[in-house]
């Protein structure tokens, strides 16, 4: 692929999906007039650094992405934390996470609820609320701190390789997506996400109440839950180190794709031993409320047992992908000229 | 030293950025592309990154004050852009706007 369209490749990622064409069109034409341009005045053809200098003042792709964005909100407190390039990702990460914290934690007040459990609305919205502020806290300080990257070093990109957004859930055409480097801001995300999660596992009796909320009081995790504590963390570790080494060494795809392999097989045999106690949840008291507690521990368990199934077919998913691109890798190196 | 070189730089950016608008304003009065639109302004002594002026031509044109279109010229498709009526306006009223403030900068500078 040309380096022109490389980089408009590497823009188009980042644009909202009605501007893109029109956008890329618009640009591709402006570049290729200023490299005609050139080559009139040098009366010849640019070679490839005259060509890569053209492209590199076009601006790192995220940022001129951003700016062609109409949306221009930021998250901003004394300075800004978040600008207008970053914030819609920001805020897609943001929704997601929340949303699903707030289906689980309904998901258990329901069953609380079914079973008969005194439910109180302002038990509801505090456990909401502590979910939202751990998680707002956790996810904006990454995009902050990737944002302040972004800020300091705005030249730091190779035209010969300008990333793509790599996140599944935003990724448009993922099976283009560039086998040649390892994006910085993905290292960065992965290192300060398994960080956080790391933290989180330290304080599991925090979590169980953030969780849980008000039910946290009559329940209690499996022992299971601690069998898989140090796996767990064993794993996030791998996980930190392959992100810190790909931010050092973008070029060390292959690298990535083994551990990440590795790491999802190992979550997969976690998934599977947790699948195999298939009690997760248990009373931890025992009074006169036991009949209803119980039916709110066999609906949790009941949930747990769907969530570890939907993990272990997405896990089954993730395998699958990082074999075909670790295939894909291999026919690209075999392809290239000794 | 670099502390200072970088607070000039920040302020020496903030002074252009305000006066970027007027000086792409004025130069679309007869009609231009992006990359010509480029050149031109830097011929004037107006150097901007391609990724600042292409993203505003398309802020510019969202709020009303450009108007662009697709045409042909030297066998290549171009997105042309010049001022819209409501652009006229607003271009005459910055004018003379930058010129009360340029006349006051001069009053203070003079003392």
């Amino acid at each position: 692929m040309e380096l022109v369209d490389r980089y408009l490749k590497s823009v188009g990622s980042y644009l909202p999906k009605k501007q893109k064409d029109d956008i890329l069109r618009e640009l591709s034409e402006n570049i290729r007039s200023e490299m005609e341009d050139q080559e009139k005045e040098l009366g010849r053809p640019l070679n490839d650094a005259e060509k890569e200098a053209v492209v590199k003042r076009h601006g790192n792709p995220l940022l001129v992405a951003g700016r062609y964005r109409q949306d221009q909100r930021s998250v901003a407190f004394g300075g800004q934390w978040i600008g207008p390039e970053l914030f819609p990702f920001y805020l897609k990460v943001l929704t997601f996470n929340l949303g699903l914290s707030s289906l689980v934690i309904l998901t258990l007040f329901t069953g609380m609820f079914a079973s008969g459990q005194p439910i109180t609305f302002s038990g509801l919205v505090g456990a909401i609320f502590l979910q939202f502020l751990i998680q707002g806290a956790i996810i904006t300080a990454i995009f902050a701190v990737v944002n302040a990257r972004l800020a300091k070093y705005p030249e730091r990109w190779d035209p010969q390789k300008p990333a793509h957004l790599a996140a599944p859930q935003f990724a448009e055409e993922r099976e283009d997506k560039n086998h040649d480097r390892v994006p910085r801001v993905e290292s960065a995300t992965q290192f300060f996400a398994l960080t956080a999660a790391v933290l989180c596992f330290r304080n599991l009796k925090v979590m169980t109440h953030a969780i849980f909320g008000p039910a946290a009081k009559f329940l209690w995790l499996a022992p299971a839950w601690r069998q898989i504590y140090w796996p767990l963390v064993v794993v996030a570790i791998i996980g930190m180190f392959q992100a810190a080494a790909n931010f050092y060494y973008p070029g060390w795809v292959r690298f990535r794709c083994w551990v990440q392999m590795g790491m999802n097989a190992a979550s997969l045999a976690i998934v599977y031993f947790l699948m195999q106690a298939r009690v997760w949840v248990r009373l931890s008291v025992a009074d006169g409320t036991v009949d209803i507690h119980e039916r709110t521990v066999a609906i949790v368990n009941q949930s747990v047992f769907y969530t570890l199934l939907i993990a272990a077919v997405i896990l089954i998913g993730l395998l699958i992908v990082d074999v075909r691109r670790l295939l894909r890798l291999r026919n690209t190196e075999a392809s290239k000229p000794a | 030293m670099s502390a200072d070189n970088s607070l000039f730089d920040n302020l020496r950016n903030e002074l252009r950025r305000g006066s970027l608008v007027l000086a792409v304003l004025t130069q679309l009065r007869s009609e231009q592309y992006g990359y010509t639109l480029r050149k031109a302004l830097a011929e004037h002594g107006m150097d901007i990154d391609e990724g600042t002026l292409y993203p505003l031509l398309r802020r510019l044109e969202t709020q009303g004050l450009l108007v662009s279109e697709w045409r042909e010229e030297e066998k290549r498709n171009k997105r042309f852009y010049r001022l819209s009526s409501d652009g006229k306006l607003i271009l005459k009223q910055l004018l003379v706007e930058w010129k009360s403030i340029d006349a006051s900068l001069n009053g203070i500078l003079k003392g």
